[in-house]
């Protein structure tokens, strides 16, 4: 089993090898039967890493512990679900399943390819098993999840999963944060083709856009899921603490999203067509780069997998990638001229543009601080660590630049913006968002920066409630439909724009969850004998007893803590501590009871032998606001993947034009209107 | 216009008025017990050294070695009536580096951590900035009559056609 494993990972290396020489010699003799067979060989990428993760999947169900892999991080008393999930939770597990969602991804744009993706496709199929066979070499020759113990042995038993690793976040969690990075690999490989093809109009951006936007809405769960992993699981009460590897995933996500937004630029005028195609490369490059960072070990994360001898691989890779894609970008530089120039500094352009650079500059400082250690110790000769306090001074400005930028940006018209139009559109947006500042004031909540954050959340509210109901409007008068049916038409009829909406909106509900929950949170931490009592805001702790319980996989010691808001009893908070025998690791259990308005967040920190505990006390406000914000951007990202909105917009122009013509020719025949 | 001796004096009171802003909050700096801090509080400015990359307020890991070590000596020296920053210092001391600390001090060539990536910021804004400037000069020079207002075709679209320019206002309108 195992030799079928290992050579289905050769045999794709080959094949991807071959691919690559079929797609040049296609390409350089103009020779289509070439282009099939490099086409087909893509396809067979996608059986020969099927079957070698099918493999390895049979080999840890079985508890195949003659497999190093295997037992490195199942063992027998693993829950079938976590030695499922233990595909991606090591090393080379990790990369394998990586390398299939890459060819499965291949397949997807191979197979979805219709007749005007066919000039860039014999391009775009090499850059996709190019960085497929990257990942084969890495597979093949130098990380194997196929490695047996010496002379046949088999371990007695595994050493487990990393308990921090069994939770139910943990089967969505990565794959999602997997199925981004790859897929940003497919609108890459578009850019790429459109260089290397010369075809540099809009079309690649066409063909790429559902694969930018799949490869985002990955991007955005993992990113969401990740912070509710650590909320949930980690057990310090926090979601977010700006570890090198949440970095590494956050940055290819805030360039895709510059992306998303200044390929509008590009759609609309013809405009920005250098930063567009830097803006794909840089998205893919930051996403190799997370991986080197969270692989190679250079910087030490609670995430990373520890340290290793390919990280200078990835380096190599990445810094080869990245000089290929710019040095075409640089080879076409003539071709990459705009068709327009700004006309106005205040327009939906600029707008665009400085949300872009915001984004970026939000991805540059982040990069930096996560790299301050090792620069720092080459410039400096000192290490220096950059944590949340260094992140939260220097993006938090920027954060609410965007922020204001989200509202501001959709009320702005392209070409130019009238001053009067100015006024119209930003005059109850502007009063909504300093009157919200009010009532907040007045209970209390009156931190400037968090002012700042929730007033402008209240005023890009009020530009998104605006929007819709301006539209509405239109519509009404236009169709005389009823309200109701008027608003969903709206979405019919446009969803890329009302889509884009809705995940403003959803990124609304992020940041004020997020800026309640950072400004606002309360914490007490106390050792309570059976009996005592302890207050976090307007809950009161009255803790209990000690429970102890053992299963075969862990030993469990529980706080039974009596619950109290507002001194009307509530139930009974049960956080506790896991002991796993295997792994022979201890772990946090949180007890969260959570609300729209807050979350009591109940940790043991520590059990004593006399039966006392200490206990930490977390109130949260707002905090399902975060995982609520990040459903709607789901939800919002979905909609405007749908298709038919062009469609219909097209049909739509069309009447219009045709209803022009009939007036045209009326008018000329004396008729008037 | 106002002549040298104003212009000195003026500077003078400037720099008095800045000196009393930086050195009296730094005379009358309370310590961190007056502040009403604990030794968590000062631990959130510190790195648990377990390799766990959180700060020691918040390393939850169980039987670290690290995190209540941290919090324990950030007790003792908020107990010492200890400024924050003096005991920042005591924990660069007796860790042997500022990397013990989650944000490095903004002093020194640490300033540069700080700055340089705004710097460059503010560059790239600025030569976006001097290149929209540019783009828009260069559209009033080779068209000193295309001041249209806002939403309009620019030159080059327009053809004169009413029912045509009537067609795009309705496209505008409805183009939600």
């Amino acid at each position: 089993m195992a030799e079928f494993g290992k050579w289905s990972l050769y045999f794709a290396f080959a094949v991807s090898l071959y691919s690559l020489a079929a797609s040049w010699l296609g390409i350089v003799k103009k020779r289509v039967e070439y282009l099939e067979s490099a086409r087909n060989s893509a396809l067979m990428l996608f059986v020969l890493t099927s079957a070698a993760t099918a493999t390895l999947l049979y080999l840890l169900v079985t508890h195949d512990f003659r497999f190093e892999y295997v037992a490195r991080y199942t063992s027998s008393t693993l829950p079938f679900a976590y030695t499922i999930s233990a595909l991606w939770g090591g090393q080379e597990g990790s990369l394998l399943f990586w390398l299939f969602l890459l060819s499965l991804f291949t397949l997807g744009v191979i197979v979805t390819a219709k007749d005007d993706a066919k000039p860039l496709m014999p391009y775009v199929i090499p850059v996709l098993t190019g960085t497929a066979s990257f990942f084969l070499f890495i597979l093949c020759f130098h990380t194997s999840p196929f490695e047996t113990f010496p002379n046949g042995q088999a371990a007695i038993e595994g050493r487990d999963l990393n308990p921090l690793l069994q939770n139910p976040g943990m089967f969505v969690h990565p794959p999602s944060l997997y199925l981004g990075y790859v897929g940003v690999a497919a609108p890459f490989a578009f850019g790429l083709a459109a260089l290397m093809s010369g075809r540099l109009d809009t079309e690649w951006m066409k063909l790429s856009r559902r694969w930018t936007l799949l490869a985002w809405l990955f991007l955005t769960i993992g990113n969401i899921l990740g912070g509710k992993w650590a909320y949930v699981e980690l057990g310090w009460g926090g979601y977010w603490a700006w570890d090198p590897v949440e970095n590494a995933a956050f940055m290819p996500w805030l360039a895709c999203t510059a992306f998303i937004h200044s390929v509008m630029i590009q759609e609309k005028r013809g405009m920005l067509k250098v930063w567009n195609v830097t803006l794909i490369i840089l998205s893919f490059e930051l996403a190799v780069f997370g991986t080197f960072l969270t692989r190679s070990g250079v910087i030490s994360s609670v995430h990373s997998f520890g340290e290793n001898t390919f990280g200078i691989y990835f380096l190599v890779f990445l810094v080869t990638s990245t000089v290929f894609s710019f040095g075409w970008v640089l080879y076409r530089l003539p071709m990459l001229r705009s068709e327009n120039e700004l006309e106005s500094a205040v327009s939906r352009e600029s707008g665009f543009l400085l949300n872009n650079i915001v984004l970026v500059g939000i991805a540059g400082v982040t990069c930096w601080g996560t790299l301050l250690p090792i620069t720092s110790e080459v410039f400096k000769g000192q290490k220096m660590t950059a944590g949340p306090d260094f992140f939260n001074m220097m993006n938090v400005p920027m954060f609410l630049i965007l922020l204001l930028l989200m509202g501001i940006g959709p009320l702005l018209a392209w070409r130019k913006t009238s001053s009067s139009m100015l006024l119209r559109n930003f005059f109850w947006p502007v009063c909504l968002g300093l009157g919200a500042c009010v009532p907040l004031y007045l209970i209390g909540w009156r931190k400037p920066l968090a002012l700042v954050s929730l007033g402008g959340s209240a005023f890009v509210l009020g530009t998104i409630a605006q929007e819709f109901w301006r539209g509405t409007v239109a519509r009404r008068r236009m169709t005389g439909e009823a309200p109701g049916t008027a608003f969903v038409s709206l979405f019919r009829k446009n969803m890329r724009r009302y889509g884009g909406y809705v995940v403003h909106f959803g990124t609304l509900m992020i940041f004020v969850g997020v800026t309640a929950s950072s400004a606002y949170k309360i914490e007490e931490e106390k050792t309570l004998k059976p009996g005592e009592s302890m207050t976090a805001g307007r809950y009161r702790l009255t803790y209990e007893k000690l429970e102890t319980e053992t299963t075969a996989h862990r030993s469990v010691t529980r706080a039974r803590i009596a619950v109290e808001r507002n001194g009307k009893s509530v139930g009974y908070s049960l956080p506790e501590k896991h002991f796993y025998f295997k792994a022979e690791q201890p772990t946090t259990e949180v007890d969260i009871r959570s609300g729209l308005m807050e979350d009591l967040y109940v940790v043991l920190t520590a059990a004593q032998e006399d039966g006392q505990a200490i206990i930490t006390a977390m109130v949260n406000p707002l905090v399902v606001w975060i995982w609520a914000g990040g459903g709607v951007v789901v939800f919002g990202t979905i909609l405007c993947m749908l298709p038919g909105g062009e469609r219909r917009k097209a049909a739509w122009r069309k009447t219009i034009q045709d209803r022009g013509r009939i007036e045209a020719e009326k008018e000329t025949a004396g008729v008037g209107l | 216009m106002m002549n040298g001796a104003k212009i000195a004096n003026r500077w003078t009171a400037a720099a008095c008025a800045a000196f009393l802003f930086l050195a009296v909050p730094a005379v009358l700096a309370k310590t961190a017990k007056e502040q009403g801090m604990n030794g968590k509080d000062i631990a959130r400015k510190l790195m648990c050294q377990c390799g766990c990359s959180m700060v020691a307020a918040e390393c939850n890991h169980v039987n670290c070695p690290s995190a209540p070590k941290l919090i324990a000596r950030a007790q003792e020296l908020v107990e010492r009536n200890l400024t924050v920053e003096q005991i920042l210092d005591e924990f660069v001391e007796e860790y042997g580096g500022e990397h013990v600390l989650s944000a490095p001090p903004f002093k020194g060539r640490n300033r540069i951590a700080y700055i340089a990536p705004y710097a460059g910021l503010v560059l790239v804004a600025l030569l976006v900035g001097m290149a929209v400037i540019g783009w828009t000069r260069n559209r009033r020079r080779a068209d000193p009559l295309a001041e249209t207002p806002e939403g309009s075709p620019s030159p080059g679209e327009e053809n004169g056609d009413p029912h045509r320019e009537r067609m795009r206002k309705e496209l505008k309108e409805y183009d939600v």
